[in-house]
């Protein structure tokens, strides 16, 4: 039962808690007590495909959450340093992906150190060569059982909203675009039981990329997800 | 014989009797029953029997097995078969009399019972014939009280007096023996219940250094030098390596051997790795030995010497796995990525892997991409090597990618990299991989942009060319100089300065002739075809290298060219903006090459110009593009629906192990005061060691330094035990050279650091 005492109680309770004990990338796009939105910049493929996710992902964790998040997101380069000040960063594409020497340095690093990067395959195709070589370079970086199937009770879906079936499926999983599949599951490396890559081949970045100010056309917004990564990446 | 002959004789009486009277058969059922009752209780004697007899054997074995390991201390490699074969031996006796009272027959208990009970006097053997008559009636009525009258059991007897006070002796002595030496039968119960585990070590857990807190520790006898050889992994071909200490360093997948001698009073020396997994430990003359495979999570093996059925020493060796590290793979050629303009010529591919064991495998793999937007086609594969040579070490892999025979088309994208892999069965991670190459065929609508660089990248290894600005600034301070300087030394440096306009100059020329030619026009790669064209002039293909530069130069040189394009070459008319920064750079080279810095630097300048505005040239994007909006964070804020966000509650992380970093300092600090005080427990300090050894989060090396110093307190040493537990104590602080980094570690860059901080902070 969801009273509005509740409700108001809740959101009190995240505006203030969650803003004391965040932060990141000051000088960046942000203050220092400010997260910001980063996209990975890799060589090999086309990073730049979903430049209006970070956008509305930004613009939906201000909606939901008391999070002090930048304006803007950032482009950071996977083989630098500069990662490091980014807890969180979104990494898309339709082209290959190798990481280069850099790149694989830091990216372990990054992830075994306490980092969140969220994968998402813009082909939404199994076959496709992104998750080919996406799946296979976490393996040469992590193992190759490392990359494991996130069960439906993961704190995931319950971060902030809840997703009691798993991942919501995409629009254009259902429309049959794609390997026409609607892939029932997320993948995950876990780094001391907490998610450190988050692997999706069901194309959020095709499914979040539109203008922020469009949702409101939407009778459910289907950014909601994001929430629930960024919130689970930035408190777990 | 007897008993045969009786019988003989009495079944022919009976038969010849039966011959005479051919009458009805006479049954004997007292005859049968007697026959019963004699198998049954001939079955229980003997049954009864082989029981005792087990158990007599039993308890014999154990007396003389248990007397044996205490005064020879038993190898386990001895114990645990006789823990099996012991008991199926003390068996035999019980399976032998099993095996008779299966097999034996209504004939012999016959016998047996005419021979046991004289009372019958042949007659059950008579009896059980078959016979009719008078004459069998008759025998019947004579023998009837007799059958009637036996007692199967004086054909059996018990005898089981003398079995039965045996077992009973034995268990006295066993018993009396117990009770007279309770640790050394606590010792050996525990010894063959568990023969590979150390009789003190609690299973789970490291029992023996609590149960020692606070004993004296040095009334019995300590390890002494313990020895360690490490055999390398075979794939290494590295020898064997030796030494002494707690602290071992050796590749994952190596063999470490450690040695050390026995004394007396010790009945056993166990081993545990530091996870608990029990390590095989040998003896032998006067010495033991032990053997583990360092695995990449192996911390250390914790050496436990048992005397008088308790702990007599502990002894605690850190290993340190070094994993073996994938091999270097580089790709030499192509030294970048490139964009070509036609898929034509040969790209020649050259790698090197480089790996201390030796390379094992070297490939050469490609993805080719193909189509845009939101549809993709891929193929990827392995390209054998034209050519592989260089030792194992240092293995060098060439091949000449034919672009046509490729079949690429315009807007294809190719990636190419090296793979290589050693000899390493536990590698992990997979193998080594190179940088990626991208060859991208250029598309016909891309050609005209000048930013999108269509050429042969430059050769690895060449100085790298100035860049306008640099010169221009150089030869500001050339004139600068100019009047201090001698003609020669003038005319030398201004020279100098128009080679390198030179150079830049060419490198645009680069982008002219790769449009031109269709695929590389320098370097190692060939001319491709003809370039389509759009008026009518001979194609650009039949130019050459050297024709399409004088054909540029040919331009610069004629004032309407960059005012006319209708009559131009296509190659002209497509690189219009780089050939006026080829002109001006041209300029500003022959100003130069005459040491006129002044007359040079008006052209530098507008190539400088045309440069900038060049690469402020908007880039074409297939969707358009794209303006990411800034949100506005404050008014957006609090305005979505939270109705149904239940987030669940989180649990936060303790903080564990900055906590008990600050806690293992204390307990140091707190060893170090006591040292000074001389009241240092041995067995405290060893119980630390063990529980830092089963962290994974603290580091094998203080273990290491915690059981030595302990040793050293055993050994009387207090000036060295203090020196240890001091280093100890500097590697538990972060801030110190060579200390022990935090759990995440250190950034160069500051801004990360207080990243992690704060991130540490959260889980706190």
């Amino acid at each position: 039962m969801t009273t509005p005492w509740n409700r108001r109680l809740r959101r009190c309770t995240l505006f203030l808690l969650v803003p004391l004990c965040l932060g990141s990338g000051s000088g960046s796009g942000g203050t220092s007590s400010e997260v910001v939105f980063a996209t990975a910049q890799y060589t090999s493929g086309d990073w730049d495909s979903a430049l209006l996710v970070p956008a509305n992902l930004i613009h939906s964790l201000a909606k939901y959450t008391g999070i002090q998040v930048a304006p803007e997101g950032v482009t950071v380069d996977l083989g630098s340093p500069r990662i490091f000040r980014y807890p969180f960063i979104f990494l898309t594409g339709h082209l290959p992906v190798r990481f280069t020497a850099d790149e694989t340095r830091n990216l372990r690093a990054y992830v075994q150190r306490g980092g969140f990067l969220f994968i998402d395959d813009h082909n939404h195709d199994i076959d496709g060569a992104f998750h080919k070589t996406a799946v296979r370079e976490l393996a040469r970086l992590f193992g190759s059982d490392a990359l494991r199937p996130v069960p439906d009770t993961s704190p995931l879906y319950s971060s902030f909203f809840r997703f009691p079936d798993g991942p919501p499926t995409t629009s254009h999983e259902l429309n049959g675009w794609g390997d026409n599949l609607v892939h029932d599951d997320l993948y995950a490396v876990q780094v001391n039981g907490r998610i450190g890559v988050l692997y999706s081949n069901k194309d959020y970045s095709s499914e979040w990329n539109y203008h922020p100010q469009n949702q409101r056309f939407q009778s459910v917004d289907n950014t909601r997800f994001g929430v629930n990564i960024l919130v689970y990446a930035l408190t777990r | 014989m007897q008993t045969e002959f009786s019988r003989g004789a009495r079944a022919g009486e009976a038969n010849h009797c039966m011959d005479n009277t051919l009458s009805q058969p006479v049954t004997f059922p007292e005859a049968e029953r007697l026959l019963r009752g004699v198998r049954r209780a001939w079955r229980q004697a003997t049954l009864g029997r082989a029981a005792l007899e087990s158990l007599l054997l039993l308890l014999a074995t154990i007396l003389l097995l248990g007397a044996a390991d205490l005064l020879l201390t038993l190898p386990v490699a001895v114990r645990v078969p006789l823990r099996v074969a012991v008991p199926l031996l003390c068996l035999v006796p019980l399976l032998r009399a099993v095996y008779r009272a299966a097999a034996m027959d209504d004939g012999r208990i016959v016998l047996l019972a005419e021979e046991r009970i004289p009372a019958l006097q042949n007659r059950l053997a008579t009896a059980r014939s078959p016979s009719s008559g008078a004459l069998a009636a008759r025998f019947r009525r004579e023998a009837a009280p007799h059958l009637t009258a036996a007692r199967p059991r004086d054909a059996a007897p018990w005898k089981l007096q003398r079995l039965a006070t045996a077992c009973l002796a034995l268990v006295l002595i066993l018993a009396g023996a117990a009770a007279a030496f309770p640790q050394s039968a606590a010792v050996l119960v525990q010894r063959w219940r568990d023969p590979a585990a150390a009789p003190v070590i609690a299973r789970g857990g490291l029992l023996p250094f609590a149960r020692l807190s606070g004993e004296p520790g040095d009334v019995l006898p300590g390890f002494g030098e313990i020895r360690w050889t490490v055999q390398p992994p075979a794939y290494t071909g590295l020898p064997p390596r030796s030494g002494a200490g707690e602290s071992i360093s050796a590749l994952v997948g190596s063999r470490v051997t450690l040695t050390g001698a026995t004394t007396p009073a010790w009945e056993a020396v166990v081993a545990r790795t530091a996870a608990g997994d029990p390590v095989t430990v040998a003896g032998g003359s006067g010495g033991w030995s032990a053997e583990v495979v360092v695995g990449a999570s192996t911390r250390g093996v914790i050496v436990t010497a048992v005397a008088g059925g308790d702990t007599s020493a502990t002894r605690l060796l850190a290993i340190t796995p070094t994993p073996d590290q994938p091999p270097r793979v580089l790709l030499q050629q192509p030294a970048e990525d490139m964009v070509l303009a036609r898929p034509a010529g040969r790209i020649p591919i050259l790698a090197r892997a480089d790996d201390d064991f030796g390379v094992v495998r070297l490939g050469l793999s490609y993805i080719l991409s193909r189509g845009g937007g939101e549809s993709f086609a891929f193929e990827e594969g392995e390209w054998q090597w034209s050519r592989l040579s260089g030792p194992a070490k240092q293995r060098v892999g060439e091949y000449s990618l034919d672009l046509s025979a490729a079949g690429l088309r315009p807007g294809d994208v190719l990636h190419i990299r090296a793979v290589a892999a050693d000899g390493n069965p536990q590698a992990r991670l997979g193998e080594a991989v190179s940088e990626t190459r991208i060859i991208r065929i250029a598309n016909p609508d891309e050609q005209e942009l000048v930013t999108t660089p269509i050429g042969v990248p430059p050769e690895a290894g060449r100085n790298p060319v100035l860049s306008q600005r640099m010169l221009i600034l150089l030869t500001e301070k050339l004139l600068e100089r100019a009047p201090g300087l001698g003609r020669a030394a003038l005319l030398e440096e201004a020279n100098d300065l128009a080679f390198e306009q030179q150079r830049l100059r060419e490198r645009i020329g680069e982008q002219i002739f790769t449009r031109s030619g269709g695929g590389l026009a320098l370097g190692t790669a060939a001319v491709g075809a003809g370039e389509e064209h759009e008026h009518g002039e001979s194609p650009a293909a039949a130019l050459t290298p050297a024709e399409v530069l004088e054909a540029a130069e040919a331009a610069a040189r004629a004032s309407e060219a960059l005012g006319h394009t209708h009559d131009e070459a296509p190659v002209i008319a497509v690189s219009r903006p780089l050939i006026a920064i080829f002109n001006a750079m041209y300029a500003a080279e022959r100003e130069l090459r005459q040491a006129a810095m002044a007359g040079s630097l008006p052209h530098q300048h507008r190539a400088l110009e045309l440069l900038k505005a060049a690469q402020q040239t908007e880039r074409v994007y297939a969707r358009g593009r794209v303006q990411v909006p800034v949100v506005d964070v404050a008014a957006i804020r609090g305005s979505g629906d939270v109705a149904d966000a239940r987030p669940a509650a989180r649990q936060p992380s303790t903080g564990r192990v900055l906590d008990q970093r600050t806690e293992w300092r204390a307990t140091v600090e707190r060893a170090i005061s006591r040292a000074g005080d001389g009241a240092l427990d041995p067995n405290e300090l060893d119980a630390f060691a063990a529980r830092l050894l089963a962290d994974p989060a603290a580091p094998p090396q203080l273990a290491a330094l915690i059981s030595r110093a302990a040793g050293a307190v055993r050994g009387k040493q207090r000036a060295t035990a203090a020196e240890l537990l001091l280093e100890a104590n500097r590697t538990l602080r972060p801030d110190e050279e060579g200390g022990w980094a935090s759990p995440l570690p250190r950034l160069a860059d500051p801004r990360a650091a207080e990243y992690f901080s704060r991130l540490r902070e959260i889980r706190r």
